[in-house]
């Protein structure tokens, strides 16, 4: 009777201990209701150093920058691409910016898709601008996943920015059918991870992207010696004066920096985003002390042949007065040289 | 000296009784809703996770009632970079466990335990491999490659009475091959030593994005467990191959235990749906044991399922059925953990 009974009172016991964790398990549940999922292994890269010899095989180092993909992101991607991201796709990620030295040669970002093999995790290294410059598939229990595979593709997609990889997506998604192989469906797949890892990395990681675009200008234009930027900030009430009615330019874009030597003033950087008709971007200006265009570089690519053409056939030139400029390209580079100027000298 | 090691014990004392009202009550919340984990440049370059589980065990020949094991810890992963290079990694997972069994009626007592807990160097140009410092586990066979902390599907580290240490190790991955070198304590999850244990392990290996990895380990130390230390030489080959949705697993290991022969070996297949959410898998393990007399032999049969929700909710399902010389046993285990 007695072992019946304790028997009864052990089950009781464990039942109302298992009861009471479950209990406070769900409260908690119910507590942090609002949670983001953080995904922990989803878009991780177990060994960057493997994917970073071969996608850069000239880097001595990297530095890890781990940010969260949230919902605003995944609502902006979803506008740039036309899909988006996953669920389990957001959280903690990490892109890896890739060094030779001081230089930074390129970024290297990983994301998962699924297959019907399981999940396939490529890893993209991309340039400076995010062009792509090769992938490397880190996990994929496919044959299909061979030697081949990576070299034809890589091939196909070296140096493509993402309005071309968007171009061969519309193309794959047109193609479409229900007798697609499976290596359809995995090069269906690749150009949706190429394009979902520009778009975030630009969403995401758009500030450290942009600051090392300046660096590798700066960079090319000043290879010996060090240069140090300081932003040199505009009131709202002189944007207004600067503004001008026909301007591409979005105003309030405009970020600038002067540009030093040993606290020598040497140049002027100039950010900022344009919208002309359907067309719409943002570049970045450097002008020398006298004026000179050194350089103008979209931030991630040009949209437009004509007027990239346009844009770069300033470079070399010196900035005329507005009267004296002879398209759209000229009064950029006139108006864009006016707010840095002003913009130094009121944070002098 | 005897006022400062009381004031010690009793600041010990005071955090780990506390502990737990400070993740439930003050980390918990605020790891939930994210009220500073994003903004915070205390968070930089962090990933931290709060790990709630409870596993469930039952001797399904005895019929006896549940033994519980209830584990609440942090993940915390986070690098340290100066403006342009990485420069060390640290990881750090401290758990509190509390156990109820069918012999002794819970005492309300949560002990800390040790999963991970290492701060792992880069190379640098003058040291061109990375150097791991802390807690972390051995480096030997498929242990070092699978993550098995916290999960039913465990593999050989019985055999050689240990799976995590405290020590130093020297590691490096390369395009096609990595290493890892280690020299530990002997002593598990307790820091302190006594009886002077002590390990030298390691594992050289192919690289691991490949369907097919192979792998070579050797294991020599004096290993301490409770009031006494047992003397391990064991090398070891493993292998590893995956096909579609099939992972092939296979370690072979020999050496001796005690100054007995002993060999291992352990075969896996396992299967993962589209998703990777459904992880079903079956073991087998067989253990000879060797004296000059006799040779005890032992198999055991695994078969176990896993499923993790998009929630990070995780249910584990497992049945081990061991066949012996002495007595056959089976066990059946269960999991739910919680991680966010």
């Amino acid at each position: 009777m007695t072992e019946v009974y304790q028997k009864k009172l052990f089950l009781v016991h464990h039942s109302i201990s298992y009861f009471t964790a479950c209990i406070n398990l769900l409260l908690i549940l119910v507590i942090n209701l609002p949670i983001t999922a953080y995904a922990i292994a989803y878009c991780s890269l177990r060994d960057p150093v493997v994917a970073i010899n071969k996608l850069f095989p000239n880097a001595t180092h990297h530095k890890t920058i781990v940010k969260t993909i949230g919902k605003e992101a995944r609502d902006a991607i979803a506008k740039d691409l036309g899909f988006t991201l996953h669920f389990n796709e957001l959280g903690r990620h990490t892109l890896y910016a890739i060094y030779q030295n001081k230089t930074v040669l390129g970024y290297i970002h990983a994301r998962t898709e699924q297959s019907s093999w399981g999940l396939v995790e490529f890893a993209w290294g991309l340039n400076l601008d995010l062009s792509v410059n090769e992938f490397f598939i880190q996990r994929c229990r496919s044959p299909l996943c061979n030697k081949h595979f990576s070299n034809t593709n890589n091939q196909k997609l070296r140096g493509k920015s993402l309005s071309e990889i968007k171009l061969a997506l519309n193309i794959s998604f047109q193609q479409q059918t229900e007798t697609m192989t499976e290596l359809d469906k995995l090069s269906h797949s690749l150009l949706q991870s190429a394009a979902k890892t520009i778009s975030v990395t630009n969403w995401v990681w758009g500030e450290e992207v942009i600051q090392n675009l300046y660096a590798s200008m700066l960079q090319k234009h000043y290879p010996n010696i060090n240069t140090k930027i300081q932003q040199a900030y505009l009131t709202e009430l002189e944007e207004k004066k600067l503004e001008k009615n026909d301007s591409i330019l979005i105003s309030d874009s405009v970020t600038t920096f002067h540009v030093f030597h040993q606290d020598k003033p040497i140049a002027y950087l100039v950010n900022a985003s344009w919208q002309q008709g359907q067309h719409f971007g943002q570049f970045t200006w450097l002008f020398d002390q006298s004026a000179k265009i050194q350089s103008v570089k979209p931030i991630y690519e040009w949209n437009n042949q004509e007027i990239q053409e346009a844009f770069n056939a300033t470079v070399g030139r010196t900035v005329f007065s507005s009267e004296q400029c002879h398209n759209a390209a000229e009064l950029v580079a006139n108006e864009l040289y006016q707010y840095a100027k002003r913009a130094v000298l009121l944070n002098k | 000296m005897e006022n400062y090691k009381q004031s010690l014990q009793i600041l010990e004392y005071f955090i780990l009784s506390n502990i737990l009202k400070i993740l439930i009550f003050v980390l918990l919340p605020i790891k939930a809703h994210g009220l500073i984990f994003d903004e915070s440049p205390f968070f930089d370059n962090t990933r931290l996770s709060v790990d709630l589980s409870t596993y469930g065990f039952e001797n399904t020949d005895t019929n006896s009632s549940w033994d519980m094991i209830y584990f609440i810890g942090v993940d915390l992963h986070r690098v340290f970079s100066n403006t342009n290079r990485d420069i060390a990694t640290v990881v750090f997972q401290p758990y509190w466990k509390k156990v109820e069994n069918s012999n002794a009626v819970s005492d309300d007592n949560w002990d800390l335990t040790w999963r991970i807990a290492n701060i792992n160097f880069n190379p640098t140009e003058i040291i061109p491999f990375n150097i791991k410092v802390g807690h972390f586990e051995i480096p030997f066979g498929l242990e070092k490659r699978i993550d098995t902390n916290g999960t039913l599907r465990q593999y050989t580290f019985p055999i050689r009475n240990i799976k995590a240490d405290w020590g130093i190790s020297f590691h490096k991955v390369k395009s096609q091959l990595n290493y890892e070198i280690a020299m530990t304590r002997g002593t598990g999850n307790d820091y302190r030593s006594r009886l002077s244990p002590y390990i030298i392990s390691g594992r050289v290996g192919t690289s691991t994005h490949k369907n097919l990895i192979v792998g070579a380990s050797f294991f020599e130390g004096k290993v301490l467990t409770d009031d006494f230390t047992t003397q391990h030489t064991h090398i070891g080959f493993d292998f590893t191959y995956f096909h579609n949705n099939f992972e092939y697993l296979l370690e072979i290991s020999g050496g001796d235990s005690n100054g007995k022969p002993v060999d291992q070996s352990l075969l896996e297949v396992s299967y993962r749906n589209a998703n990777e959410r459904f992880h079903h898998y079956v073991q087998f393990f067989s253990d000879n044991l060797f004296s000059n007399t006799t040779s005890t032999k032992q198999h055991r049969w695994v078969i176990g399922a896993a499923f993790n929700s998009l929630k990070n909710i995780e249910l584990g399902l497992q049945l081990t059925k061991t066949i012996n010389t002495i007595e056959d046993t089976s066990f059946l285990m269960t999991k739910f953990r919680w991680r966010f």
